[in-house]
C-alpha cells in the first residue's frame, strides 16, 4: 500500500516512487571527438545521442542530454556503467560514474504540471513540453534534470543525493493539495 | 417562518443604508461580521467597506498625521482612508484596504492609528498643532543635535508613525509560489480585459485573465450599462461562460498583478483564502504568481481623482464612481441627501443612478462656467438644481460625517445641507505598470490625465487604462488588443462584431483645487498632504516631481498616492506656472498594492529556507547524538556528547582517541572534483600555484589555488587516479566557486585544453580514519588483494580499491590532524554502512567518531591553515607557504602576488602563539599589541585568526597573523580582545605545535 500524504480523499493527484533501480553515467566528448563519441554510442546502444535537450531511449540504456557534447546514460542496475561506457567510447569522452550523486523520483498523475509549476519556472504546457523533451532547471533552489515520460503526465526528476530529503520535502508541500501516493522505493 | 428566512431578516434589519432589493450580493447568504468590537451583518458578495455602510457605519479610520475622522472616499485598490487590521493573534494583519476585503462570515476586523478609541482619538491634538506639522517638518525640526536623532526623535518618530500593527507572531498560514505562461496575459477583466481574453482566448492562443476583484466585470459591475440593448450583467455572464469553456484560458479572481519586470515577466499575488476565516487544509493563503507572457493586454481601468476643497476628507465625501459602485453593486447607499460636485459629465451617470433609486439629490455643482448638457438634463431628470460655475469652498459637519457644504457660485455663498458629497475630478487611468520598467507617461490635455507613451516589450494597452473613457471604447480597444496579442503569437485573431452601446457623454474641464477654500483642502488624504504643502514646497524650491514627493511625502503611504499625484503634480504645475506634462510624473514601482512578505518566500521559511545537505552518515550521526553545525549548505557532526558534555568536554576526548588510538570522522562534504581528458595536468598546472602534472598516478599533492589579484582562493588536494584523469578535492565552504571558477577558466580563457570536469561532491562518502591505530582499522575493511603498509601505500599514496568484499572504493593517505591517516571513500549508497562497518571493526583499537570540534583543534596544533585564514584577504606568503608558488610555469594570480605590497617584511604573516599563563585561554579575533603599546589602530600588529581551547600540550594555542610574524618567534605580545574585555600576553612560536617534523603522518 501506498503512504498518502496530503489531502485523504479520492485518487491521488500525484503519484511519486523513487527509482532506485538506475546507475547513471556522464559522457562528455573529448575535444574533436563528438562523431566519434556518437557512432560509438550507436553502434554499441542502437541510440542517436541527441543534440537537442531531449531524451532518447534505447533496449538497454537511455541517453539524456546534459548540456554542449554531454550526455547522462541512465541504465537498469548494472556492475559498473563507468567502465561499461568507458569500454565503448574509449579515448572520444570522458566518463563518470553518477549513479550515487542523483536520485531519480518519478512523479505521475493528473496534477503533475500544477506541482511541477510551484518549483520550476519553465514551461511545462503540452503544447511546449512534450514527452522526451528534458531540461537542466533549479527546482525549489535545487539544480534539477527533469524529462517528461509520458502523456499522463509522468516526469522523472533527477537532483543531487545531499538535497534529496528536502526534494522530497518541496514534493509534499506542493501536492498535498491534490494528495500524494508514495510508492515503495523500486529496487 | 423557518430560521434561516430569520437570520435573513435579522440580517437584513440591521443594515439601514441597504435597499430592500437588487446589487450582486447574495441576500439568501447573510454572514455576520465584527468591526472594532461590534457585531454587524452583511451578505455575501459585500466587500467590508459596503458592509459597514450598509450598516451606517461612517468613520473607519483616522489619518496618519492630524489623526483626523475619515470614512470611506472609494470602492477599490486606491482607498487612502479605510485602512483596517485584519483577524486577529498571529494572523492579524495592518493596513487592509476594507474596499477589497470580501465580507466573510466571522471576519474581525479594527480601525488602526487612533487612540484610545476611533471616536475619541487623543493624537488628533495634531490637529491643532498643524501649523507646526507641515512639509518638511521633520527635515526642519529634528535635525540638532545630531545624538538625539538615534536616542529621542527616532524612536518618538516611529512611535507616532506607521499605521496598522504587524502580528509580531510567526505567520501560522502557508504561501506558495507557482510558475505561470502563456501567450497573452490580460491584466483586468473590464469590458476591455474581457473583450482582450475572448478575442485571444477565441484564436487559441494560452491567455491567463487576471482580476483583483472575486468577480470578474470591472466598471461592468459597478454601472447600469446597456450593451446590446440589454443589461449589461447579460453580456458578463454569457462572456464568462464562453472564457471558462475555452480549455486554455485560466482565470485568476483575487488575483493582482503587482508588478511588470523584466523580460516579459509579471509578479501577481493570489488571494487564496482571504475571503475565509482560516485557509482550508494544505491550501495557502496566497499563492504567488510568477507570469512569463509572451503578449500583455494591460486592461486596468482607471482611478477617478477627488476634488480639492476645504475639509474635503470628511466621513460621507466619496467619490461620485464610488457612489455608483456602491449603490449598483451592493445596493447601499450611505447618504440620503446627496450633493454632487463634479467636473465632469461622467457625473451624469451618478445623478441618474441615485435618482433610480430614489435618493435625494441636493444640488449638483458644476465649477464649469456653462455645464454641460449632459449634467444640465441629468439634473432635471432627477428633479434637482444644478449650479454650474460653482464650487465647494468647505464642508460642513464632523467626525459623525459630513452634514452640508458651504457653496460659492455666481450669486454668492449659500450652505446647502447634505450626508453625502459626491465629487469627481475627472479619471486617471491605472498605467502603474507600463510605467514598471522605466517607461514614462505623456500628458493628454483632452482628457487632462496621463496615458501611457511608450510600452514595456510586449504589452499593448486597452480600454481606461489608456485613456479611452467610454464602454464603446474599451469594447473596441479590448478586441483589437486581443486579435493583435494573438496574432503575434501566431494564431488567427478574428475581430468579433462589438456589440451596440448608446453615446457617452465624456466632457471634462479639470479644476485642480478650489481657489478661496476654507479649512484644509487635501490632496493626499493617506499621508495628509494639502495643496499648501505643495505651495510650500513651491515656495521652498521642491519643484520637481520627486523633490516635491519627497519634501511632502505626497505619494508616499501605502496608497502610493493612487488618488493624489497627478493632482499634487497639477497643483504644482499651477503654483509655478508651468506645464504638468513637462514636470512629468515621479517613478512608478511595484508593487501595484501591498503584498505580504511571506508571499515571496513561499515554502522557502525556517529551515527550508535554502536547501540544506545532508551526508550519507547523517542518520548515523544523529543517531550517536552528534550535535551538528552548518558548513555552507552542508550539516556537519560537530561533536558527539556524552550524555550532558559540553563541546570542549566532547572534543578533547574526540581528540584525545585520535591523537592515542583512532578516530573516525564523515569528510563527505569537502568538494570532489572529477578531472578528466589529455590537458587535465596542463589545467591544472595553471589552476593551482604548485605543480599538478608532474604528479605520479597513484599520488595525492597538496594545492594551492589563487585568486586573479593573487590571493589565495582555496586549498586542496589533487590525486592523480589515471595518466589522464584526476581527482580535485576542495574545502567544504568553496566548493562551488572553485567550481565555477574552474568552468570560466576551461570556457572562457583556455577554450583549446581538451579537458572535461563535473562535480562529484555527493558521489562519494568519504571517512577520515586517523590515528596511530588507523592502519589497524583499515586492514578490516581494505580487501587483502590491496596492500596499505607503509611501504607500499606510503604518505600521500592513492588508489582505487575495493573494500568489504568486492564495494569498489578509494583509499587516500592524506592527513589533516596529523596523525597516521586513511581517507576512504565509498559510493554514496554505501557510506551509512561503510560507517557503521568502521566503527564495529575498529571497537577493538578503542575507535571513537570525531567532528569539526576536534578536527579543528588537531588541524590548529598542526598549523594547517583553514577558514580562519584562507580569508580572502592572505597571500601563499603570508602563511608560510611562498615556497609552494611555482618559479617555472604560469598560474592564476602569479602576476599580481608579486606586487610590492604583498613583499613588504612586516606584512602579517602566520605564526602561532600560547599564553604566557598556560591557564588562561586565547581568544580568537585578537589584535596584537607590543607591551604596553596603546590599543589604537596605529599600532595593530595583526590578530588571532584560530584558537584551540585546549591542546594536546595541555593549554590553549592559537594561530594569528602577524606583522613581521616570523622574525618575532620567542618575543611576547599582547593580544587585545575588547569585546571579551580580555588582554593577554602571548609568545610568538612555530605555527606547527604537535609532531612539527611530521614524523606521525609518515609512521
Amino acid at each position: 500500500m501506498p503512504q498518502r500524504i496530503g489531502r485523504a480523499d479520492g485518487p491521488a493527484g500525484v503519484t511519486v516512487h523513487e527509482r532506485g533501480d538506475l546507475s547513471l553515467g556522464l559522457i562528455t566528448a573529448r575535444r574533436g571527438m563528438r562523431t566519434t563519441c556518437i557512432d560509438s554510442l550507436r553502434a554499441s546502444y542502437d541510440l542517436d545521442a541527441p543534440m537537442t535537450a531531449r531524451i532518447v531511449h534505447g533496449r538497454t540504456l537511455s541517453l539524456a542530454w546534459a548540456g554542449p557534447e554531454t550526455w547522462l546514460a541512465i541504465g537498469s542496475a548494472r556492475p559498473d556503467i563507468e567502465t561499461e561506457l568507458k569500454a565503448v567510447v574509449g579515448q572520444a569522452a570522458s566518463i563518470v560514474d553518477m549513479s550515487d550523486q542523483r536520485v531519480v523520483m518519478r512523479i505521475s498523475g493528473p496534477m503533475t504540471r500544477t506541482v511541477l509549476a510551484k518549483g520550476v519556472t519553465i514551461d511545462l504546457h503540452p503544447r511546449v513540453f512534450k514527452p522526451g523533451d528534458t531540461a537542466i532547471t533549479p527546482l525549489a533552489h535545487i539544480t534539477t534534470q527533469l524529462w517528461q515520460v509520458d502523456d499522463t503526465p509522468t516526469f522523472d526528476l533527477v537532483s543531487p543525493h545531499a538535497t534529496a530529503r528536502d526534494m522530497f520535502h518541496w514534493l509534499t508541500v506542493s501536492a498535498a493539495e491534490f494528495g500524494l501516493d508514495v510508492g515503495r522505493t523500486q529496487l | 417562518m423557518n430560521a434561516p428566512a430569520n437570520i435573513m431578516r435579522a440580517a437584513a434589519l440591521s443594515q439601514p443604508r441597504r435597499f430592500a432589493e437588487g446589487g450582486l450580493i447574495d441576500r439568501s447568504r447573510p454572514v455576520s461580521f465584527r468591526f472594532d468590537g461590534k457585531s454587524y451583518g452583511g451578505f455575501e458578495g459585500d466587500t467590508l467597506a459596503s458592509a459597514l455602510m450598509a450598516n451606517g457605519v461612517k468613520l473607519v479610520g483616522r489619518s496618519f498625521k492630524y489623526h483626523r475622522p475619515r470614512g470611506i472616499l472609494s470602492a477599490g485598490p486606491e482607498e487612502p482612508n479605510a485602512l483596517v487590521e485584519m483577524r486577529s493573534g498571529a494572523r492579524r494583519e495592518p493596513n487592509t484596504r476594507a474596499t477589497q476585503v470580501e465580507l466573510y462570515d466571522g471576519l474581525i476586523s479594527a480601525s488602526q492609528n487612533r487612540w484610545p478609541s476611533l471616536t475619541f482619538d487623543l493624537r488628533a491634538v495634531n490637529s491643532v498643532a498643524s501649523p507646526l506639522l507641515n512639509a518638511g517638518f521633520y527635515y526642519k525640526t529634528f535635525m540638532w543635535p545630531a545624538s538625539f536623532w538615534e536616542k529621542v526623535y527616532e524612536p518618538l518618530i516611529r512611535r507616532a508613525a506607521g499605521l496598522g500593527r504587524a502580528s509580531g507572531i510567526e505567520d501560522p498560514d502557508i504561501y506558495e509560489r507557482v510558475s505561470l505562461h502563456c501567450d497573452v496575459l490580460v491584466i483586468g477583466s473590464g469590458p476591455a480585459g474581457l473583450m482582450a481574453a475572448l478575442t485571444a482566448g477565441r484564436a487559441g492562443a494560452r491567455v491567463v485573465l487576471a482580476e483583483q476583484d472575486f468577480r470578474l466585470g470591472g466598471r461592468l459591475l459597478d454601472e447600469r450599462f446597456e450593451i446590446d440593448d440589454a443589461d449589461g450583467l447579460h453580456w458578463l455572464r454569457s462572456i464568462e461562460t464562453e472564457l471558462e469553456s475555452l480549455p486554455d484560458v485560466q482565470i485568476l479572481r483575487r488575483t493582482t498583478v503587482f508588478g511588470g519586470f523584466d523580460q516579459r515577466n509579471y509578479g501577481a499575488v493570489e488571494r487564496v483564502a482571504d475571503h475565509v476565516p482560516v485557509p482550508d487544509e494544505y491550501m495557502p493563503r496566497q499563492r504567488l504568481w510568477r507570469i512569463t507572457a509572451k503578449q500583455t493586454v494591460l486592461a486596468s481601468g482607471s482611478i477617478e481623482r477627488p476634488l480639492v476643497f476645504g475639509d474635503n476628507d470628511r466621513p460621507g465625501i466619496m467619490l461620485a464612481g464610488a457612489v455608483r459602485t456602491y449603490l449598483n453593486r451592493f445596493s447601499v447607499c450611505a447618504g440620503e441627501r446627496v450633493l454632487i460636485f463634479a467636473t465632469n459629465d461622467d457625473a451624469a451617470r451618478t445623478i441618474d443612478d441615485l435618482a433610480a433609486s430614489g435618493v435625494n439629490i441636493a444640488a449638483v455643482i458644476d465649477p464649469r462656467p456653462q455645464s454641460s448638457a449632459a449634467m444640465i438634463n441629468a439634473a432635471k431628470r432627477a428633479g434637482t438644481k444644478l449650479l454650474a460655475d460653482a464650487v465647494i469652498v468647505r464642508a460642513l459637519g464632523g467626525r459623525s460625517g459630513v452634514r452640508g457644504a458651504e457653496i460659492k457660485g455666481p450669486d454668492g455663498e449659500q450652505v446647502i445641507d447634505c450626508d453625502l458629497i459626491a465629487m469627481s475630478g475627472g479619471w486617471n487611468p491605472s498605467l502603474h505598470l507600463t510605467s514598471h520598467l522605466g517607461h514614462k507617461p505623456v500628458w493628454n490635455e483632452q482628457i487632462a490625465a496621463f496615458v501611457p507613451d511608450k510600452l514595456p516589450d510586449g504589452m499593448r494597452v486597452a480600454g481606461a487604462a489608456q485613456g479611452s473613457f467610454t464602454l464603446a471604447g474599451a469594447l473596441a480597444d479590448g478586441a483589437a488588443a486581443g486579435v493583435a496579442a494573438a496574432e503575434i503569437c501566431g494564431f488567427d485573431g478574428v475581430s468579433p462584431e462589438l456589440p451596440r452601446i448608446a453615446p457617452e457623454p465624456l466632457a471634462l474641464t479639470p479644476l485642480w483645487r478650489v481657489h478661496g477654500a476654507k479649512g484644509k483642502a487635501f490632496i493626499d488624504f493617506q499621508n495628509d498632504v494639502t495643496d499648501k504643502d505643495v505651495e510650500l514646497a513651491g515656495r521652498e524650491g521642491f519643484r520637481a516631481a520627486e523633490l516635491m514627493k519627497r519634501y511632502t511625502t505626497l505619494g508616499m503611504a501605502t496608497d502610493q498616492g493612487k488618488t493624489a499625484n497627478v493632482t499634487g503634480l497639477a497643483v504644482m504645475a499651477e503654483i509655478t506656472g508651468s506645464d504638468i506634462g513637462k514636470i512629468g510624473t515621479t517613478t512608478f514601482r511595484p508593487p501595484f498594492t501591498p503584498v505580504a512578505i511571506g508571499a515571496f518566500a513561499g515554502h522557502s521559511r525556517g529551515k527550508y529556507f535554502r536547501p540544506t545537505r545532508l551526508t550519507p552518515m547523517h542518520d548515523w550521526a544523529a543517531e550517536q547524538g552528534a550535535v551538528f553545525v552548518e558548513a555552507g549548505a552542508w550539516l556537519r557532526a560537530q561533536y558527539f556528547p556524552n550524555r550532558n558534555d559540553d563541546w570542549l568536554t566532547a572534543a578533547i576526548r574526540e581528540v584525545k582517541a585520535v591523537r592515542e588510538r583512532v578516530g573516525v570522522c564523515d569528510v563527505s562534504t569537502l568538494g570532489k572534483i572529477d578531472v578528466q581528458g589529455p590537458d587535465a595536468g596542463i589545467l591544472l598546472d595553471r589552476l593551482y600555484c604548485n605543480t599538478m602534472s608532474t604528479l605520479p598516478v597513484g599520488k595525492v599533492r597538496y594545492g594551492l589555488m589563487l585568486r586573479d589579484d593573487g590571493l589565495i582562493m582555496d586549498d586542496g588536494t589533487a590525486a592523480r587516479l589515471a595518466d589522464d584523469r584526476w581527482l580535485v578535492t576542495t574545502t567544504t565552504a568553496n566548493a562551488t566557486k572553485v567550481m565555477q571558477h574552474m568552468d570560466y577558466c576551461a570556457q572562457v580563457l583556455w577554450p583549446e585544453l581538451d579537458v572535461q570536469f563535473v562535480a562529484v561532491t555527493e558521489q562519494w562518502a568519504q571517512v577520515s580514519v586517523a590515528g596511530p591505530r588507523s592502519r589497524d582499522v583499515l586492514r578490516k575493511l581494505v580487501d587483502a588483494s590491496t596492500g596499505i603498509s607503509n611501504e607500499v601505500f606510503p604518505y600521500m599514496a592513492a588508489a582505487d580499491v575495493t573494500v568489504c568484499g568486492g564495494v569498489k572504493a578509494r583509499l587516500f593517505r592524506i592527513s589533516f590532524s596529523g596523525e597516521l591517516a586513511y581517507e576512504l571513500a565509498v559510493p554514496a549508497r554505501y557510506g551509512d554502512a561503510l560507517i557503521r562497518r568502521v566503527m564495529h571493526e575498529g571497537a577493538a583499537e578503542g575507535i571513537a567518531p570525531y567532528g569539526t570540534e576536534a578536527l579543528s583543534i588537531m588541524r590548529i596544533e598542526k598549523g594547517h591553515a583553514a577558514g580562519g585564514e584562507l580569508i580572502g584577504q592572505t597571500t601563499a606568503r603570508d602563511l608560510g607557504l611562498a615556497k609552494m608558488m611555482s618559479s617555472k610555469k604560469d598560474y592564476v594570480g602569479r602576476v599580481l602576488v608579486q606586487r610590492p605590497a604583498f613583499l613588504e617584511q612586516d606584512r602579517p604573516s602566520l605564526v602561532g602563539f600560547r599564553p604566557v599563563d598556560r591557564n588562561q585561554r586565547l581568544s580568537a579575533g585578537a589584535h596584537f599589541l607590543e607591551v604596553s603599546a596603546k590599543p589604537v589602530i596605529e599600532n595593530d600588529l595583526g590578530h588571532m585568526t584560530s584558537v584551540a581551547a585546549w591542546s594536546t600540550l595541555g593549554h590553549s594555542v592559537g594561530l594569528g597573523l602577524l606583522a613581521g610574524g616570523a622574525d618575532r618567534i620567542g618575543s611576547i605580545v599582547i593580544a587585545h580582545d575588547p569585546v571579551r574585555r580580555r588582554d593577554i600576553p602571548v609568545e610568538v612560536c612555530h605555527p606547527v605545535f604537535y609532531d612539527p617534523k611530521g614524523e606521525k603522518l609518515r609512521a
